[in-house]
């Protein structure tokens, strides 16, 4: 009969939507499930504090400052003109602009939308207190704050907000869209440390985006504070002594490496607006201790008559006569006093930084051998500092002469390698960890800058001796004793009375150009408790310019009692 | 009550079938007061309140139907049909506008009538009336015609509306009619395979908003936020409610609003988010149920109209709870029809409650 049939049509339809709801409900049911709970749930940051970073002291060089945001919640807000209008009239500020940064910075109905930044106090107490303002928030915003400004800024270094690229790199470390992202200095470095663990809200919204009830809550864990080496009062004092030159004074512990300052001028004050450095002269975010590479000069020899005596070039008490020139090939190479320096050895050729004595030194040991010594020395190879974008500087062979500049090396080239000059390019950084060789009976140390990651001593300053000859050693510095100390000695100005203090002057030239003036030493002569270098651009003469700031920054540390 | 079911049915009350519908309606009590938990639960936010209602005014009906002589629908049929499309008319020339820019209902003071619900079951009468008695193999053609003619007339009045999936409900109703009333089988096969030729063509004839829903209705993701919205919304609810559901009153899609229209023509999926699929199902064993009694009831009636009319009335049942589910499973364009005894809305429910009615009185027939 037809009604049966009738019957089953129907019943086939709806075995059909069984099968159906089948598929929907059961085998996509999971599916669908985690998707309706993706309709309801939003999860809302809670940034986290950053870690604050102080000096040795415990002053602190890097923290919050609490500033005051304008924002509007737009759940709460029921006349968004009119609320625009009264808050651009209030500040005042341009009503577009407020209308502006509403569109870009507008993310859901619940979370204010910051329309204003870092408005004065009173104008946001004030704000916050009129009634007639609905949906207006004032939000208190905890901004990175540098007390010390531009003297520390090359140590520690800025933060901002993580760009496309570095987010692409650093998404797998946890890292997401808007956060906060150390750049150059500790900041960078010890991000990872400092940045502490988001914190979040859990909401529950309904189809309108609407907060409906809030589900969970996590609250933010602050980042580790760091303990720095510097001692910011030798730190600052360093920064105005340099302030209007271009150059770096790095002072270090050379039994521990510990950097106690590292200021590189000129700086930038990273709380200010950092668009007006960019043009300003003399590359102010270049961190020239660790990133500028320079020939050392003079300050080289100390390398060379390490080399010397090591490998049994000479005697302590070999000498060679100076009369003002050497002629080398068809070249005639100059010591840079006319006249020469006469009939002298080794600790008299230190004093007097004799050019002659040390390019026949040089040649006795050829180039290859100047190079290994150099690489000993910690040349060539980045320090290990934990500041980022560390330069590792140069030290010319000729193998690489022929391969990379397809010219033969001449002994010239090995006149000019001995005195610090022609291809040879170094970090002030590297020159102060020669210095400290010097210092610590043949240790080369790894400097390093960061004390305490919170609670916790970082083990750091590692060393490695280089089994210099204790008679090596003691002719050295001998030699960089009477540069300071004896009346014709080339660094007498970095003298200071009361303090027992080694160095070695340079001269670096720079072709067309007033040379730099170089200055690296040590205080006391024996276990040394302050190694230091010097460097000021185009500062002429070693011997003048940058042997008294020397002066000054031992002095000042011996105010301190540092030494 | 028994009283009185004995006297006016002589013959029996299909109990089963009553009560059936009353569990369903029950089920949609239930789930409209969920819908509602967000709304103020005052009579005017309260769906279940007024849909209780509604059902007195419709059970009165319900009562009036069934205390009538059967004879007598037989008698009246094209005057109710008459009645009807008059109605429909003046839909037309008086309905006021609705938000959604259609027009289809009369308002009648508090209460808002809607003729088009109506004449689901008028037409199903007028035609059944129009073939029972007749010899099928004798005048096969005008018969034919005489059918489609009654079915054409408001179908076409709906559409004018516009109520395109009204309109279109009609013509599986009259085809439900027509093969039970022993049209050759071999006819069907050329309806359906005409409308597989034509159906594309009707693509010129559709509104836009028509148009909108059937491409949404093939990629809902065309328009996620707009006219796909409803569907993918939909889909969520009944999906992620998964096996046993999130629990009456639980249903996240439902109690915190992402679901449009969820009281009207998308309750199942209210239904599916919080029982899950043993609640779906479940209530779809229901309706099966009373589409088997509505038809046995028509099986063993003795008259041909009485036969017609059952069988009538019961696909359009099944057929509106068809169309409605795969709409909610976007398995269908959504063309808003409602859920019979289950979605909210008074005309409806009383031209379900009618439907019922008149399917219990063929019990009670002999003879037509």
């Amino acid at each position: 009969m037809r009604i049966r049939s009738l019957e089953k049509i129907l019943s086939g339809l709806f075995f059909l939507l069984i099968l159906g709801l089948l598929y929907l409900q059961v085998i996509e049911g999971k599916r669908y499930r985690i998707q309706s709970q993706e309709n309801i749930i939003r999860l809302i940051p809670i940034p986290a504090p950053r870690g604050d970073i102080s000096d040795r002291n415990g002053v602190v060089l890097a923290d919050h400052r609490l500033t005051f945001d304008v924002g509007i919640v737009p759940q709460e807000t029921e006349n968004l003109t009119s609320l625009i209008e009264k808050i651009s009239k209030a500040v005042p500020v341009d009503r577009e602009k407020v209308i502006r940064e509403y569109s870009r910075n507008f993310s859901t109905p619940f979370t204010p939308v910051k329309v204003l930044e870092d408005v004065a106090k009173e104008t946001a107490i004030a704000l916050a207190e009129r009634r007639d303002l609905q949906g207006l928030v004032v939000v208190v915003t905890p901004r990175r704050h540098y007390p010390y400004g531009a003297a520390t800024a090359h140590v520690l270094g800025i933060v901002g907000e993580i760009s496309s690229r570095e987010l692409e790199r650093l998404r797998p470390y946890g890292y997401r869209i808007k956060d906060l992202l150390g750049e150059g200095g500790i900041e960078e470095s010890f991000d990872n440390y400092l940045r502490g663990e988001d914190g979040g809200t859990q909401l529950k919204v309904n189809n309108r985006g609407y907060k409906v009830a809030t589900l969970g809550y996590r609250p933010a864990k602050k980042g580790n504070d760091l303990t720095l080496t510097l001692d910011i009062r030798l730190q600052n004092f360093i920064y105005s002594l340099l302030e209007g030159k271009q150059g770096v004074v790095c002072v270090m512990d050379p039994a521990t490496g510990e950097i106690l300052a590292l200021v590189s001028s000129p700086s930038f004050d990273p709380n200010e607006d950092l668009s007006s450095f960019l043009s300003a002269e003399g590359r102010p975010f270049l961190n020239r201790a660790t990133q500028g590479v320079y020939p050392p000069g003079s300050t080289f020899k100390v390398v060379i008559a390490s080399m010397a005596l090591e490998e049994g070039n000479i005697h302590p008490e070999s000498s060679f006569s100076c009369p003002g020139f050497l002629k080398i090939g068809k070249g005639s190479f100059q010591c840079w006093k006319e006249g020469g320096h006469g009939e002298q050895h080794l600790v008299e050729a230190l004093r007097h930084s004799c050019n002659v004595f040390f390019y026949r030194v040089g040649l006795l040991s050829g180039p290859d051998r100047i190079a290994e010594y150099a690489r000993l020395f910690g040349f060539g190879e980045k320090s290990g500092i934990e500041l980022p974008h560390e330069s590792a500087g140069f030290v010319p062979t000729p193998l690489w002469k022929r391969i990379a500049k397809r010219e033969g090396w001449y002994d010239g080239d090995t006149a000019n390698f001995a005195i610090g000059q022609g291809y040879l390019a170094v970090t002030p950084l590297q020159l102060l960890r020669m210095a400290s060789v010097i210092a610590t009976d043949g240790k080369l140390v790894d400097p390093h800058i960061v004390k305490q990651i919170g609670p916790h001593e970082v083990k750091g300053g590692r060393s490695h001796s280089l089994s210099l000859s204790e008679k090596t050693l003691s002719v050295v510095r001998e030699g960089m004793t009477e540069v300071v100390n004896a009346p014709d000695g080339t660094g007498r100005y970095a003298a200071v009375e009361g303090l027992e203090i080694a160095g070695k002057t340079g001269t670096a030239q720079v072709p067309g150009k007033n040379s730099h003036a170089w200055f690296v030493g040590f205080s006391p002569i024996q276990n040394a408790r302050a190694s230091l270098v010097v460097l000021v651009e185009h500062g002429g003469m070693g011997g003048l310019v940058a042997a008294q700031i020397a002066a000054s920054v031992f002095q000042k540390m011996k105010e301190l009692e540092l030494l | 009550m028994k009283s009185f079911l004995k006297k006016i049915f002589p013959s029996g009350f299909d109990h089963f079938f009553f009560w059936t519908v009353v569990v369903i309606f029950l089920i949609g009590i239930l789930f409209l007061y969920s819908t509602s938990l967000n709304r103020d639960l005052t009579l005017k936010g309260n769906y279940a309140l007024r849909q209780l209602l509604w059902m007195v005014l419709s059970l009165a009906i319900f009562f009036s139907v069934l205390s009538v002589n059967f004879k007598w629908y037989y008698d009246l049929a094209y005057v109710l049909y008459g009645v009807n499309l008059f109605l429909l008319i003046l839909v037309l020339l008086l309905g006021r506008a609705t938000r959604l820019g259609a027009q289809r209902w009369l308002d009648l003071g508090p209460i808002d009538f809607q003729p088009s619900e109506f004449v689901k079951i008028t037409f199903v009468l007028a035609v059944a009336r129009f073939l029972s008695g007749k010899d099928l193999t004798d005048r096969l053609r005008g018969n034919l015609l005489g059918a489609f003619c009654l079915t054409f007339v408001p179908a076409f009045l709906i559409l004018k509306e516009p109520h395109l999936g009204t309109a279109l409900i009609l013509f599986p109703i009259l085809f439900g009619i027509l093969y039970v009333a022993g049209f050759p089988r071999n006819f069907f096969a050329w309806i359906f395979f005409a409308l597989l030729m034509i159906g594309p063509l009707g693509w010129f004839v559709l509104k836009e908003y028509q148009k909108q829903r059937l491409l949404v209705f093939i990629n809902p993701n065309l328009d996620p936020l707009g006219s796909g919205y409803t569907v993918i919304q939909s889909r969520i609810s009944l999906g992620s409610g998964w096996l046993f559901g999130k629990g009456l009153f639980s249903g996240t899609q439902n109690r915190l609003n992402f679901l449009p229209e969820r009281h009207t023509d998308f309750i199942f999926s209210v239904v599916g988010e919080e029982w899950g699929f043993v609640g779906s199902t479940g209530l779809i064993f229901l309706y099966l149920l009373l589409i088997k009694r509505g038809l046995a009831i028509a099986r063993r009636a003795r008259g041909e109209f009485a036969r017609l009319v059952a069988a009538g009335l019961t696909t359009m049942l099944g057929v509106h709870i068809f169309v409605n589910i795969a709409m909610t499973m976007g398995f269908l364009p959504v063309v808003g029809l409602p859920l019979p005894f289950v979605s909210y809305g008074g005309s409806w429910l009383t031209s379900c409650l009618i439907a019922v009615a008149l399917i219990l009185s063929v019990e009670n027939e002999r003879g037509l």
